[in-house]
Parts: C-alpha cells; structure tokens; sequence
C-alpha cells in the first residue's frame, strides 16, 4: 500500500467538501471490501482516503410510501437478512446471499459495492430490473439516477469526482408483478459466470405480460439491462416460446469476453438458460401476488 | 495383529492446543527487532535477456538498506535435484515472474516502492510454450547451458529442452499386439494446479556477529535446506541453522528453497534480520506446481478382458525450472503400477518452457498417468462389453507380479481394495437414473526400492527423570500429523502414556539428521528411526531394570510406566526411577538412538529380487449427475478404500483421505493454473478455483490392512495416495452418466457441455 | 503520520499510534503482537485472517485499521476463558477439524460468530457461514463435524 492521508468527516457535509477540495486525488472509503485489496495491490494510491464509514444518517433500511429506501452505509448482511427486503423484493435477499461471503457482506456496504461499479457485482442487475434509482449528493447539491444509468465503463460510473452515493431508492412493485436474480458461478460466492435478473409484470386476466425488465450481471464492461429481450415480452402471453426467445435475445444481448469463468459463447448460452428460468420464476410470484 | 495401548489409536494431536488457540508459530509469527522485509522485482517477459539495471534510484529512497541484482550474489545454481536456477537472474530471464533484482527496506511499503523505482532494460527473444514444440529441432533454448549443469540427469539422452527422456519396456510388443482381440488409443492431458497453500512462502533470516545465519521456515527438509543454503552463500553447513516452523500446508511445496536463499543474502548482506514472504500473486509465478502433462496410452486386450499390451509416451511440461531428475521413471512405472500388463513400452520425457516452473506437488507425477491410464481402462472395458470393476479384477496386480521398473510385488492390496469398493456400490448403486452415473478408479503410489528407502532419517529418544520421553528428531509438522504418529510410536515402545512424550523438532542444531518429510513415506521411514531409538531407550531401561530386580532382562515386561518381572507386577520399578537412577549408574543417562539405515532397507529388498514392498493401493468411487443443460457436474457420493497397512492414528489417517479425495476434486472439476504464453491469468483466489465448503459430496471411506514388511508395524504412506484416482473416477461417472469421455482435466461445466453438443440423452 | 486508535480486543482496551493505511490485521499481529490471527491470501478470499468486530465474522486483511476505532474485537486468543477452551476449540480438538492448522484460527471466528447468530445450526448453514474460509488440508469434513458438534450441545 502506499501511504495516503486518512481523513474521517464526522458528517455529509464535510465528507461533501472534503472530495470537493481533493477530488480525484481521494477515495471514499467506506466498508473497504474492493477498496482495501486495490491499495494494497497499489492497483490505485489515492493521496487522501475519506472514510465516511461513521458518517451519521446512511445506514438505514426504510419502507417509504412508494417503495424501499436503503442508506449508502448499509451493509449488505443488514439487506440480506432485512425483513422488510424479504417481504418487498426477496430477489435483492437472494442476491446478497450470493454476494461474495458471509465476512465481505458483514462489513462491505451496498453504496460501496455499487460506486465500484465490478461487472459481476451482484446488486446491479436486480436493481436495474427493479427501476432503482440511486441519489448523490455533493457540495453543489444533489441529483438522482437510475441505476440503469449509472454505470458506464468498466469500474466507472455517472458519479463525478466530488459526487458520494447515499442512497438507493427501489419502487414497490405493483401487484401481479414478481421478480427473480441467480447467479451461475463455479463456486458459490464466486464471480459470475453470468448473472439475470427478471421482473416481469402481468396484465392481470390472461396472463398477459404488460411490461418485463431483464438485466445482466458478468457478461459486459458493466452490469447492462437486456432491453431488447425485456420488450419482446411486453403485451405477448406467457408462453414456454415467448420465453425461450427471450433467453436468446437476452443472450445476443450479453457483451461478454472470455476469462477464468467461461468463454463468449459459453456465457451466452447461460445468459440464455438463466433468464428463461428467472422468468419463470418472475412469472410464477406475479401470479401469486 | 498384536495388542498394543497406543497404537491404532485416535489419541488428540500433540499440537492440538497450540492450533486451537493461535499458539502455534509459523513464520510470520517470527519477530526478530530491526528486521527488514524483502521484495523482489520480477520479469515481466518469458524469455528475455537482461541488457541492464539501474538500481540508482531505488538505492537512494530513504529506508532502503540494500538492493542487489544477479551480478551482486554468488552464481551458485540450486534447486531440489536439478541444480538449475539462481537466486535472481543472471544475464536472462525464463518465465515471467523470475526474480530479477531484491530489496531490503525497513518496512513493506519502502520495499515496494523501490521495486519500483528498480529500471531494468530487457531484449525479448523467442520463446516456448508448448512442450510438444520446445521438443523439436530449431526450438527456442530455455537453458542454453544446460549440459553443464550438475549434476545432469543419467537419462538426459537428448540435447535442447528435454531434459529428461527416460523408457520402461517390458516382455515383447509384437506379440502383444498379435495376441490382442481390441487395441484402443487416446490422448489425455492435464493441466497445472497450485498446491493452494494456506500460508504462502516466507522466511526469516538473520546472520550474527560471527557469520552464522540463522533461517526460519516452514521447511519439511531442513537439513536440505541448510545444505542448499550454505552452498549458495559460500557458508559451511555448520555455519548455517535451519530453524522449520509450524507448516501452513505443505502437499509437496516446502521441500524446495524458495525465498529463503534471497532472504538469507539480504541478511547476509545488511547483517540485519530479513523477513520476505510472498504475496498469493506470486506464489503463481514466483514458486512452482504440479506440472501439466500430455499422455498418449495405446492398450491391446483380448476378448476374455485380459490386458497383453500396453504402449505410452507421457510428456510433463516443466516450465522453466524442474524438481526433477532421475524421477521421470516413476512416472513412466506408475503407468505399470495398477495391471499385470505382461507386454509394456512406455516413453517418458520432461521439457523446459518459458512457462512457470513446474515442481513436486502432492503425489508428484502420479495423479497425470493415472487419469490417463484409469480413464482408458474404463473406454477399454466398455468396448470389450465388460463391467468396469470386473476388468479391474481380471487383471489387477497382486502378490508375486513383476512391476516393470520395479520388481516383484508383495504385500498389495489392490484387489481387496477393488472387492470393498463392489460391495459398497452394490449396497449403494441402485436404479440408475437419467443423468446420474458412477465411476471407479484405482490409484497407488509403488516406488522402486531405492526411491522407498528414501533419505537417510534419525532420531533420539531420552527418558527423563520424571519417566516421561522426549522424541529429538528432524521430522516437520506440516499438518499431517507427523509429530502424533512419532510420539504414538515412542510411547508404545516404552510403555508410557502418550501424553507423555514431547518432541523437539524442526531445529538442525538440537536434532539429528533427517532427511524430510515426504513422499508418503514419513511414518514409515522416520517412524523406523523413531522405533529403533525408542528401543534402544527401552533396551537401556531394561537392562538397569534387570539389575535392579536381579531377574533377566528377557523376563522384564514394561507398561503404563513400569517395569516388573512377567507376573509379578508387584516388584514394579517405575520408569521414572529408573531414569533417574540411571544418571548415578554406570551406564549413565537413557537416550536411545536409531538410524534408519536405508542400506540395509534396499539390501533386503535386492536380496528378494528387487520386491516392491509397502505400495499403496487404492481404489475410489464416484457418483455424479450431469445437468445437461449447463454442462455442470456434481458430485453426489463418494467412496474411497484404502490399504494403508496399518493404521498408528486411524483419525490422522481419516483425514489424509478426505483431505486427499477434495484436493482431488478441485483437480478434477475446477483448479485450473491458466497460462497464457507464459502469464498466469489466474493469480488469485477469487480466479484459481480451490474448493470450498458448499458443493462438497458426502464422502465415505473404508480401509483395509495389509501390513507392509517394511515399515514400522506394518504401515504404508497415506499422504498422497488419497488424491491419485479422484480425476478419472469422476471422469468416468460423466462417461457412465451422459456418455461423453472428457480427457482433458479440468471436467469443466464448459467442456462437458461442449461434448455433449449433438449428443441423443436420455 | 501516525494516528491513535483506541479499541477494545479480547476485553481489554488498548491505546495505539498506527499508519493510517495498516489494516486491522497489521495492527493486531505487529503492534499487540497478537499473532493467532493469520496473514493468508491478503486479498479477503482465504479467511485466514477472520475476526469477530462487533459481533460480526470481519476478514482483518480487507478493514483499515482506523474503521476500528471504538469497537470491540476478538480474535482467537480471546476464546479461551481462565484456561478453559470455547466448546468450539474443544470440538476442533475432538474431531480432528484441523491440520497444519494455519486456517483454524479463522474458521474457529468464523465459527463463533455462525453459532452466536444461529446457535444450532444445520449442515448446510455450517457450509453457507464459512464458505468465505478456505482449508487446503482437511477437505472440510472434520471442521463440519466439528461445529456441528459444538452447536448441537445444549447452551447456556
């Protein structure tokens, strides 16, 4: 690691002034699960780290009227076994449970895991799927983003150098709706192979699909929405077919490259399994809502 | 089998405590004051030559205490038998990774800053990935002055980059082919995989006023080491010590020098305490592993599933250093090792790459043949019609067949371990089912006499005033156990409890020679030793004893601390006393000492026509189910047999064989070194896939003894063993599942989907 | 450059000046020379280094050592209470669970934490809370047995 200064703002106002003074040459630092291992790889040697782990006021799990608000600081352990995210979108739980190991996600935070923006992360795509937006603030205000926005390049996103992630705000979801994240890895916990989330929802009688949102994890530069296999269901009856064509959209869809986990066509083809099946387990809790 | 009170038993390790509640020292816990830590600079090139370094800045950063490159150490080349590297690189390197230039600073972070303040300019030349290519004419060279290495491998018959070509023939081919009824032949490969250490490489070294240094690792050799370390920096061997500390892990990493050479010069050097470990990124350049080989197998059989022939060629890819020497015939004879093949012609070669270098690693050069071999007798009974286990039957070696390489067998049990294995699928086996399947495998781990016999081994045994023992011996703890069994065998020949034995170990200034640990021949080897010095002891306890009671030492009985005359347990004179009696008698203190005398060992052996003894034979069984439609194998049940002779700790043993059998597993389906014209693309953790908890088959085993005529009370080595037949029992339970052959490890979700492409399922 | 930290290990309050970029594992083994708690992979995969931080299994390689500040750490020299081992430790002892034992002191805080928040746990809950700890020598099956062992004695 090489030396840095290491400042702790005791709240948001002066971590926001603080990254407006240093800017790129600061890291926010907050449960450290990516961050620590790239400083100690010297894969990046900011010349100030601000901890903003004890800023007050962004660890919170909150059921507004609208839908769920989690605070940046939350860890994904809190999301995990969160009764309130079980009961509103238990696909989140499933993807945190899948989240690396039970020691990262006792201290990593979700506004962590998202700011770093990995390809593979497993928060993003339920997130994209669900319609979350993520709130920013900096010294010069605040702005909200969909998560299907939010991220650009690999390990880059739409946050400025001055910007802090503090919260992510996920709409409920309307009834006859439902929605389904997995991940396939060789190990649990591991990188994914490829990774879908699906949230379809139904038109009430007949089993018509109104509208679907399918997004990838693993299989691109960043975590990407499947748009076009999402409105190919839009208005179509849930059949076996309609799904099945869906998966391979989905996986023509999927920006791959080979690595450890698999090669390009190997990683579409589980793109296309994975989301032929989260789309029927989305299917399935629509109609059971 | 006799009756013994310690023996055989599940008696708590003796470093059970310590472990427990972080006690135990390995050697980072070392903390020496004013210690320095070392970094080395590595080539980022396979194959390159060194035009210069300038090493001006990094000297100038405050905190440095010392940067040295090839030019500043003794050209000394070292390594387990081939003596083919050097400390850091002289004149050019050979994989990316190698050392080029190290540093000694004060703390970790001025260390790795001036590594890279270090400026070296390199000139790339061409180099060699793929051992089938370095084997022809006009390849790249990696070691251009190979032939005058010493000392150079009996069997180096060719020039270039193979190192080794070494053959093993047997009976007449012609005839073999012509009494075949079926001749099959295939290709297998398999691929590199890291011993997976738990605690990477490190070492401390320091050096006192007078010169002496003084070296702590985690060697399982030290006395290896301290003879490698003193030649290469010009010491006596007197003048260095070895101190092993605990082991994290071993499996066939600790016996080669690793950081400790440059440890030591640094300190040498500095004359201040130097620490260097290596970071898990560079354990996958910067040590060595299990080398991937290529093995092509060609087998005649008659009609009846008699095996006549047997033709192969087993090409190890060794990267840019070897670990090997004369040891490529074990390799060729593990191809032998399983089936009374009465015609056999097998050709085995190492070759130098510009990959990583390529070393002993859990059963070295075993675990390739075998996948290849145990595969193909599978596809080989299936195209005969057989039942796999009744193919195995027919011509499974036993008890007077001649091992070519190796000798006439005796005490084997490879067929009791192959009946185990039918009852056990009998009970289990059931109705087969769509995309389930079972596999068997044999596996055994049969040296030539000489490489059984092994290094030279010592021991001391002392019976203290308090009638307690302590065992004085090299032997390491890598976490086999290897300290419990010695104590087990020191106990029960002295008739005292087992908690009654310590052991000084691991320090070449307070034990004798020892050779190491290894090669599954530990408990035998040491534990003979170990026997020999604690009768020797008893034999010294007896004869004061006989003094004392006035009776004849033939009619002294000695347990639970006592000596008494047979029958009368009443005269008993305790241990205790007797020791310290001993110090004010003529003979003076008791301390037994034992040799094993490896001369002898393989004198005996000759004397019976060059008998295999103490070979390990087992065989395994896997149950898997295949999704088709991802192509990912799981593991449902496991079953391994074992003949492990007899058992001084059947807990220790246990562990041998599930630790082995998941160390298989991760062999088979998914531990993978993924080398890219030399680059490791896989350097961590995250990447390199070991297995963990989740996903893991219930695994059962059963063992059975067939005692050896070698070891202490029968033994035979269980630590490799357990790995050896896991990759083609499961390979085989896909082939049983889905139909598909995969014959490239690892069984990935991916090529077994790829194979299955086109396929009818059921 | 150096910073004081103030934090509680194994109930004792320790006042210590630290280099801001140390983590909490640097900290433990080289300032309060507690050194139970072992260096493996450095990069959060292997679990060597796994201690208790709030009540919580943390991996001490990945947290910054000043993120310690205030809290209540404990490692695997805390377990043992006035001689006694943790039932945990015994188990380990009984069931054989380790080998060269470079992993046991993560697995065991890794462990504690696992039986703190689901006192009897089932096997697949034992491999669901350590999978993040690695063991190259075992194969698992005696460190299962182990914990299992430890949470289905009575409590308390």
């Amino acid at each position: 690691m090489r030396p840095f200064e290491y400042l702790a703002p005791k709240d948001l106002d002066e971590a926001c002034s603080l990254l407006s003074k240093h800017r790129d040459e600061a890291k926010i630092l907050s449960g450290g699960q990516s961050l620590v291992a790239l400083l100690r790889q010297r894969l990046v040697s900011p010349a100030y780290v601000i901890d903003i782990r004890r800023v007050p006021g962004l660890d919170y799990i909150r059921e507004d009227k609208d839908g769920l608000s989690i605070g940046a600081l939350t860890t994904h352990r809190t999301v995990e076994t969160s009764p309130a995210v079980a009961k509103r979108f238990p696909m989140l739980a499933e993807a945190e449970h899948r989240l690396a190991h039970r020691q990262v996600r006792n201290w990593g935070t979700i506004g962590g895991n998202l700011s770093h923006a990995d390809p593979g992360g497993d928060l993003a795509p339920s997130l994209i799927a669900l319609g979350a937006v993520i709130k920013v603030v900096s010294a010069k205000g605040k702005r909200t983003v969909p998560v299907a926005e939010f991220f650009t390049d690999y390990l880059v996103t739409v946050l400025e150098p001055d910007e802090i992630l503090v919260e992510v705000a996920i709409p409920y979801l309307k009834a006859g709706s439902g929605g389904a994240y997995h991940k396939e890895s060789i190990r649990a916990g591991d990188r994914p192979i490829a990774a879908v989330a699906a949230v379809v929802s139904l038109d009430g009688k007949a089993g018509v699909i109104k509208s679907a949102r399918i997004a990838l994890g693993g299989v691109g530069l960043t975590p990407l929405e499947a748009k076009e296999a999402g409105k190919s269901l839009a208005g179509k009856k849930a059949t076996a077919g309609v799904v099945l064509e869906a998966g391979a959209i989905a996986a023509r869809e999927a920006q791959p490259t080979a690595d450890v986990e698999g090669s390009v066509e190997y990683k579409r083809h589980i793109v296309g399994l994975l989301t032929r099946d989260m789309l029927n387990l989305a299917l399935t809790r629509a109609q059971s809502k | 089998m006799a009756e013994y009170s310690v023996l055989g038993r599940g008696v708590v390790r003796t470093d059970a405590r310590d472990k427990v509640t972080g006690r135990a020292k390995y050697a980072s816990d070392v903390h020496l004051p004013g210690m320095l830590t070392a970094k080395v600079l590595r080539s980022p090139f396979a194959h390159a030559r060194i035009l210069s370094i300038d090493t001006s800045r990094a000297e100038r950063l405050p905190g440095v205490k010392m940067v040295a490159t090839g030019r500043d150490i003794p050209p000394v080349r070292y390594g387990k038998w081939m003596l083919d590297r050097t400390a850091l690189a002289l004149g050019k390197v050979r994989h990316i990774g190698e050392p080029v230039a190290a540093v000694a600073a004060v703390d970790k972070e001025t260390a790795e800053e001036a590594i890279e303040l270090i400026r070296v300019e390199y000139e790339e030349i061409p180099a060699v990935f793929d051992p089938l290519e370095a084997m022809k004419p006009g390849a790249p060279i990696v070691h251009e002055d190979l032939d005058g290495y010493q000392p150079l491998p009996p069997q180096r018959l060719s020039q270039g980059n193979i190192l080794i070509q070494a053959s093993l023939k047997h009976g007449d081919m012609e005839r073999g082919w012509r009494e075949a009824f079926l001749i099959h032949e295939d290709c297998y490969s398999t691929q590199p995989v890291y011993h997976g250490l738990m605690e990477p490489h490190e070492a401390v070294a320091a050096v006192d006023s007078g010169g002496r240094a003084t070296v702590w690792s985690p060697s399982k050799a030290p006395f290896e080491l301290r003879r490698a370390l003193a030649s290469i920096v010009g010491l006596p061997v007197s003048q260095v010590r070895v101190i092993s500390t605990t082991g994290g892990g071993d499996f066939g990493s600790r016996g080669s020098p690793s950081v400790e050479p440059i440890c030591m010069l640094l300190a040498q050097r500095t004359s201040l305490p130097v620490r260097m470990s290596l970071t898990v990124e560079e354990e996958f350049v910067g040590s060595y592993y299990r080398e991937a080989a290529t093995v092509t197998l060609k087998v005649g059989v008659k009609e009846d599933g008699t095996l006549v022939a047997l033709q192969g060629r087993i090409v190890f890819d060794t990267g840019a250093y070897s670990d090997v020497l004369g040891h490529i015939g074990g390799a060729t004879g593990h191809l032998a090792g399983l089936y009374d093949i009465p015609n056999f012609d097998v050709e085995g070669c190492v070759v130098y790459t510009n990959n990583t270098p390529r070393g002993q690693c859990r059963a070295p050069r075993t675990p390739q043949p075998i996948f290849a071999l145990e595969s193909h007798m599978d596809a080989v009974a299936r195209k005969l019609g057989m039942d796999p286990m009744d193919f195995r039957l027919k011509n499974a070696v036993e008890d007077g067949d001649n091992l070519p390489g190796r000798g006439l067998l005796r005490n084997a049990g490879l067929k009791q371990t192959l009946h185990a294995v039918a009852d056990y699928l009998r009970k289990e086996k059931g109705a087969s089912a769509p995309f389930r399947g079972w596999g068997i495998a044999c596996g055994e781990r049969t040296l030539t006499p000489v490489a059984q016999a092994g290094p030279a081994s010592s021991a001391y045994v002392r019976v203290n005033e308090d009638g307690t023992a302590t065992l004085f011996s090299g032997i390491s703890e890598v976490g086999g156990g290897q300290w419990t069994a010695m104590s087990q065998i020191v106990a029960e020949v002295l008739g005292i409890p087992f908690e009654h034995v310590s052991v000084v170990s691991g320090d070449t200034e307070l034990v004798p020679h020892e050779g190491g640990t290894g090669g599954s021949l530990t408990t035998g080897r040491v534990g003979t030793s170990v026997r020999l010095a604690a009768e020797d002891a008893r034999g010294q306890l007896l004869r004061l004893a006989a003094l004392r009671l006035k009776v004849r030492e033939e009619e002294l009985e000695i347990g639970r601390g006592q000596v008494y005359a047979k029958g009368t347990p009443e005269t008993a004179i305790s241990v205790a006393d007797l020791a310290t009696a001993a110090l004010t008698s003529p003979g003076g203190s008791i301390l037994g000492t034992g040799r094993h005398l490896r001369e002898k060992w393989v004198a005996s052996l000759a004397e019976a026509k060059g008998m295999v003894d103490s070979a390990h034979y087992c065989t395994h069984a896997a149950c898997v189910e295949v999704d088709a439609e991802t192509g990912q194998v799981r593991v449902l049940k496991y079953f391994a047999c074992h003949d492990v002779g007899f058992a001084i700790n059947p807990l220790l043993v246990e562990g041998q064989i599930e630790g082995g059998v998941v160390f298989g597993l991760g062999y088979a389906l998914t531990e993978e070194v993924i080398n890219q014209r030399g680059r490791v693309l896989n350097p961590s953790f995250m990447d390199y896939h070991l297995p963990t908890a989740p996903g893991l088959p219930r695994i059962e085993y059963a063992t059975i003894s067939v005692p050896s005529g070698l070891g202490p009370f029968g033994v035979k080595g269980i630590g490799e063993p357990p790995t050896v037949p896991v990759a083609p029992a499961i390979a085989n339970a896909v082939y049983d599942a889905v139909g598909v052959r995969i014959k490239d490890l690892p069984l990935t979700a991916e090529k077994v989907l790829k194979a299955l492409k086109g396929k009818t399922l059921p | 450059m150096k910073m004081p930290l103030q934090f509680r290990v194994n109930g004792e309050d320790y006042e210590v000046y630290v280099e801001p970029w140390k983590t909490l594992l640097e900290v433990l083994r080289d300032e309060l020379e507690l050194t139970g708690t072992k260096a493996g992979c450095l990069a959060g995969e292997c679990g060597t280094c796994t201690v208790i931080v709030d009540g919580k299994a943390v991996k001490s390689c990945l947290m910054l050592a000043p993120q310690a500040a205030g809290r209540e750490i404990m490692t695997v020299e805390g377990l043992a209470q006035g001689g006694k081992l943790h039932p945990l430790q015994q188990a380990f002892i009984d069931h054989f669970a380790f080998q060269c034992g470079f992993c046991t002191p993560g697995m065991l805080m890794s462990s504690k934490a696992l039986l703190d928040e689901n006192p009897h746990p089932t096997a697949d809950d034992v491999k669901e809370g350590l999978y993040g700890n690695f063991c190259r020598c075992t194969g698992y099956v005696k460190i299962l047995e182990a914990v299992l062992a430890a949470g289905a004695k009575p409590r308390g």
